[in-house]
């Protein structure tokens, strides 16, 4: 008798966590869905806004392959690249900090926080003033950057594995270094010269397109699904190293893999776009209080980044009449005021943390 | 059971009495340091001076060009450093106590942009030129900025958590960023001007910014040396702490005051200088342990040696100019902090 | 640069751009006056029709103008000062917040502007930030884009090259002098014997200026800036501020030379006010945004013990639009800032021990 109530009660359990989790997963499907539409309807208001005085109607001509050539020319050369970029570089940056921020199980670990950025700028800014890089160049030069100042972190936080906390902590000083060789460089050099480097390290899109996008959007291609198919590991990992094990994940590697994705996103956007600050650390937070499964929601946080940098581009733009201000200024200001009504709103319903 | 059990072991392998004479002494051979390294301040600069003509003029103040270094740079510097470093040192103390985060950095509270934020429309709105005249703006932004955060984040039953304060700091830190950025690129002269003050600096710091921030500086830091054995049971987590008596709201309060008080200041001084205050309290713990008591003690004295210690040799590597103390203390700190971070074991807050 | 493989949507957008710039070219020259924007008129004879095709090389690329450009567009400093002073009044030119007035235009440039007869021209955006604003450029409908003196990126040109020829600046970014970039502009609008008699008048102009206050012949200075506490910023024998000093017939002091910690063509370096007595200097300048910055610097006890400052040989540029005036020095911007300067400078020069 005790051990039919016993089997009832787990096949009940049972039951109940298949219909949470059903229940939970159709909700972040409708998220997905929901954040997907909005992305489109951004995206097309983006298309239309501009100082060259097109109609809607000759940005759809356009689309749909018809339209003069000066249309042409302005959608298909100068706002197409640029939103394109902006979705591939929002995604890339929101998926960068939401793997992060679920290995290390820290809210506040996002590539900028544990040197990837800093290392970014400083090769940046380097480039830019003391070699007098652009375009292509200056993307690898900063992709070599990030990629080993990412080294440098793992390596020098490795002893016999590796601890997220660690690493956190070494990335922090890692990039106490990159911030101090970027002050280093804008002090010493002329006012021109720091103000555009200034422009590129607060992030900018102006250079979209041709050869770069084409960069950004092989490299997306690759880095994105890879970093998506990770998404039931890292919720395995998130639920503690030997529990992971139990559901046959090899937690080592399955964090090393999910770090070194999250660096090749990370630096994949800020080569092709400059840091943009503060997306990847609040896509990740963001996309969870909306889900509100336990998994780290990495669909969802690819979306969340994307929207907020489409829409900070076209403010970025427009906002200000005559003067038009680099993308990372506006991101700033779009994504922190969400981030703090979502933080205020759950807290005021009980369910921070 | 067996981590806790070696902790207790290893904490009271020492009678108490012998490791309070021990840190004790450790306090004092710091103090000692402190003071070498004040002393070296006064000595050594960009432009070379004999310690027998720095002497000279401590003694008779005439109007000589080194009289006028040494009492009018060098001394003024020196006092800023030693208030700023030890501003720094508490604060950074108190908010890793505070968050029971090792990434927390007084700058999260978002008083580093705050204080930035102010500072640009100094600049640009009312043309103030000096950093004398930067001070009471960057104090003034630096606290707005801290009780937003700290408003937002106390929404809700539980409090300031130390994942919302984390949170609700990132978000504002980031937002003023962008918004100093924004002022930044439409003005030459803020960009001019701000692109220095950015990079934490203890030069043009005279007797009159001192005089400024010796007042709040004075007060943060006797709230933070009280706050010893308040952030000793806040370690333990919010609910032992209850049990053993605490009025937790009311320490976080205490303490985030005084983090403004001592960071605001601090940054409204010498600009923000982000990486001392991390440092220094990981440092410290190596020696002390745990004992949030002695942390503040050991914090406020190894802090200012090291910052000054910085600006000392910021101000020789780079003839006939200087390097700022804020780079200074990045590419020496993290290094050291770096090494730290590999050599010890887990650390635990 | 890299050269990228030829793909069909650059085949595409290759044939898009050629339409756009024909496009362009036959509706400007159909179009006659009916954009906004002054028709230009030059003051002296229309030039010899043999001027033209002319294909004017720059760092960037080559620039072909079919026939005598009606709509010009500027970017970066200085060539809307060279276009103006060859009496072309331009269609479009950057916004200059620091020095301008409420509307961006320096003042030099507006009394021309007013002389020439003719309406204020677009005022382009972006020009604070580096981002170069292509949609606004299209709308202003230019026959050349004159950029001689700025910081274009390789990515920069290419797109603004399928909106209209563009001419790019000869070597280095931020780095041609007054002349060429009036020679260079004189070119492209097909008035080249004009340019070289407009950089030879100001020439002799300075030359004459520095003969009638021979009180400055061989008189030592030194040219600094106090941007950062407590360090002043000393320009060096390359710095375009210090060659129009030079032109003035004074002599660059020895001790900028002997302070130098690097003696390579940079611009400026640093150098601690303990270390300022070391400077040994006749006259003293320095720029500066306005009269209390100004009295502050000079009130600084170190700086105060300065002999020249003691005695008051020290002339300040004090004034937003005097800095832009010899940090951006044109064959407007001199004379309109050297017939207010030279006299203060030759009564700081008279104090000089």
């Amino acid at each position: 008798m005790a051990v039919t109530a016993v089997h009832v009660a787990r096949a009940d359990a049972v039951a109940a966590a298949r219909d949470a989790r059903r229940v939970g997963r159709s909700r972040e499907v409708r998220v997905v869905m929901v954040l997907a539409v909005l992305l489109a309807l951004a995206a097309a208001v983006s298309l239309c806004l501009g100082q060259a005085g097109l109609t809607p109607g000759q940005v759809l001509d356009v689309l749909l392959g018809r339209g003069d050539a000066i249309s042409r020319f302005v959608v298909l050369e100068l706002r197409g690249p640029r939103l394109a970029s902006a979705v591939l570089v929002g995604a890339c940056l929101g998926l960068a900090g939401a793997i992060l921020q679920s290995v290390v199980r820290n809210v506040l670990a996002s590539p900028d926080v544990v040197g990837l950025t800093a290392g970014a700028s400083a090769a940046g800014v380097v480039g830019i003033v003391w070699i007098g890089l652009s375009g292509l160049a200056l993307s690898g030069f900063v992709l070599v950057g990030t990629l080993a100042s990412a080294l440098a972190v793992y390596l020098l936080a490795w002893r016999d594995g590796l601890s997220g906390y660690r690493f956190v902590l070494v990335g922090i000083g890692v990039a106490a270094l990159g911030t101090a060789v970027v002050s280093y460089v804008l002090t010493r050099t002329s006012v021109t010269d720091a103000r555009i480097a200034l422009t590129w390290l607060t992030g900018s899109l102006n250079g979209a397109g041709g050869a770069a996008l084409t960069t950004l959007a092989v490299a997306s291609l690759v880095a994105i699904p890879a970093a998506l198919v990770q998404g039931r590991r890292l919720a395995a990992l998130e639920l503690g190293d030997e529990a992971a094990s139990a559901l046959g994940v090899r937690a080592e590697l399955a964090r090393g893999l999910a770090v070194l994705t999250s660096v090749v996103l990370a630096a994949v956007a800020v080569a092709a776009a400059g840091p943009v600050a503060f997306v990847a650390l609040v896509a990740g937070p963001v996309a969870r209080r909306l889900t509100r499964t336990g998994a780290p929601p990495l669909l969802g946080a690819a979306l969340v980044g994307a929207l907020v940098v489409v829409v900070s581009d076209a403010v970025a733009q427009f906002a200000v009449p005559g003067v038009v201000f680099p993308v990372g200024v506006v991101t700033g200001i779009v994504g922190a005021p969400y981030l703090l009504w979502l933080l205020a709103r759950t807290n005021r319903a009980g369910r921070g943390g | 059971m067996t981590t806790a059990v070696a902790v207790d072991r290893r904490r009271t392998a020492a009678h108490p009495a012998a490791r309070r004479r021990r840190l004790l002494v450790g306090l004092a051979v710091c103090l000692v340091v402190l003071l070498v390294v004040c002393v070296v301040s006064l000595m050594v600069g960009s432009h070379a001076l004999s310690p027998g003509t720095v002497l000279e003029t401590l003694r008779h103040r005439g109007d000589d060009e080194a009289s006028l270094i040494v009492w009018d740079k060098r001394l003024p510097r020196t006092l800023v450093g030693v208030l700023a470093g030890l501003a720094l040192g508490l604060a950074g103390t108190v908010m890793q106590g505070l968050t029971r985060n090792p990434l927390a950095d007084p700058g999260l509270l978002g008083i580093n942009a705050g204080a930035a934020v102010a500072v640009v429309v100094a600049i640009s709105a009312f043309g103030v030129t000096s950093v004398a005249g930067y001070v009471p703006f960057a104090f003034v932004g630096a606290a707005l900025a801290a009780v937003g955060v700290y408003g937002v984040a106390s929404v809700g039953r539980e409090g300031a958590t130390p994942t919302k304060l984390a949170l609700a700091g990132a978000a504002v830190t980031a937002a003023l960023t962008s918004v100093v950025t924004a002022v930044l690129l439409t003005s030459t002269p803020a960009i001019s001007q701000l692109r220095f003050w950015q990079v934490g600096a203890l030069a043009g710091r005279g007797s009159e910014v001192a005089a400024q921030a010796v007042g709040p500086i004075v007060v943060g830091a006797a709230l933070a040396l009280a706050l010893g054995r308040a952030l000793d049971g806040l370690a333990l987590g919010d609910d032992v702490a209850r049990a053993l008596g605490q009025r937790v709201g009311r320490v976080r309060v205490v303490a985030a005051v005084s983090v403004v008080l001592l960071c605001g200041t601090a940054t409204a001084a010498a600009g923000p200088i982000a990486f001392v205050g991390l440092v220094v309290p990981h440092a410290a713990r190596r020696f002390v342990g745990h004992d949030y008591r002695w942390l503040l003690a050991y914090s406020a004295v190894l802090a200012p040696a090291m910052l000054v210690a910085c600006d000392v040799v910021g101000r020789v590597v780079a003839y006939p100019g200087e390097l700022e103390v804020g780079i200074v203390t990045a590419v020496v700190g993290a290094p050291v902090f770096i090494a730290i971070v590999r050599r010890g074991r887990e650390v635990t807050l | 640069m890299p050269v990228t493989a030829t793909r069909r949507p650059r085949a595409l957008a290759a044939l898009a751009a050629t339409l756009a710039a024909v496009v362009t070219l036959a509706g400007c020259s159909s179009d006659g006056g009916s954009g906004d924007g002054a028709a230009p008129t030059s003051t002296t004879p229309a030039a010899a029709t043999d001027a033209f095709p002319v294909t004017i090389p720059s760092a960037l690329g080559s620039a072909t103008i079919e026939k005598k450009p009606e709509r010009v567009v500027t970017w970066g400093w200085s060539a809307q000062d060279a276009v103006l002073a060859l009496g072309v009044v331009p269609a479009a030119m950057p916004k200059y917040t620091y020095g301008g007035d409420a509307q961006g235009v320096l003042p030099w440039d507006a009394e021309k502007i007013t002389a020439l007869g003719g309406t204020t021209p677009t005022i382009l955006s972006g020009a604070d930030t580096g981002e170069v604003p292509f949609e606004e450029i299209v709308a202003a409908k230019p026959d050349v884009i004159l950029a001689p003196y700025s910081g274009l990126t390789q990515e920069d040109y290419d797109k603004l090259a399928k909106i209209a020829p563009t001419v790019a600046y000869p070597d280095q970014p931020w780095a041609t002098t007054w002349q060429d970039v009036t020679t260079i502009v004189g070119k492209a609008l097909g008035l080249a014997d004009q340019a070289k008699q407009l950089v030879a008048d100001t020439d002799a102009y300075v030359t004459k200026l520095g003969g009638e206050n021979s009180v400055l012949k061989d008189k030592t200075f030194v040219y600094g800036a106090a941007n950062q506490a407590d360090q002043l910023t000393v320009y060096k024998p390359t710095d375009p501020r210090v060659q129009l000093l030079n032109q003035l017939g004074m002599t660059t002091s020895p001790s900028v030379a002997a302070l130098d910690p690097k003696k390579d063509d940079s611009y400026f370096y640093t150098v601690s006010y303990e270390n300022v007595s070391k400077i040994d200097t006749d006259v003293l300048v320095a720029y500066f945004d306005d009269q209390a910055a100004a009295d502050k610097f000079a009130s600084d006890p170190l700086i105060a013990a300065m002999p020249s400052v003691k005695s008051g040989a020290f002339a300040p540029i004090v004034g937003q639009s005097f800095v832009m005036a010899s940090s951006a020095p044109s064959a407007l911007s001199i004379p309109w800032m050297l017939d207010k300067y030279v006299p203060q400078l030759a009564a700081a020069a008279e104090k000089a021990q």
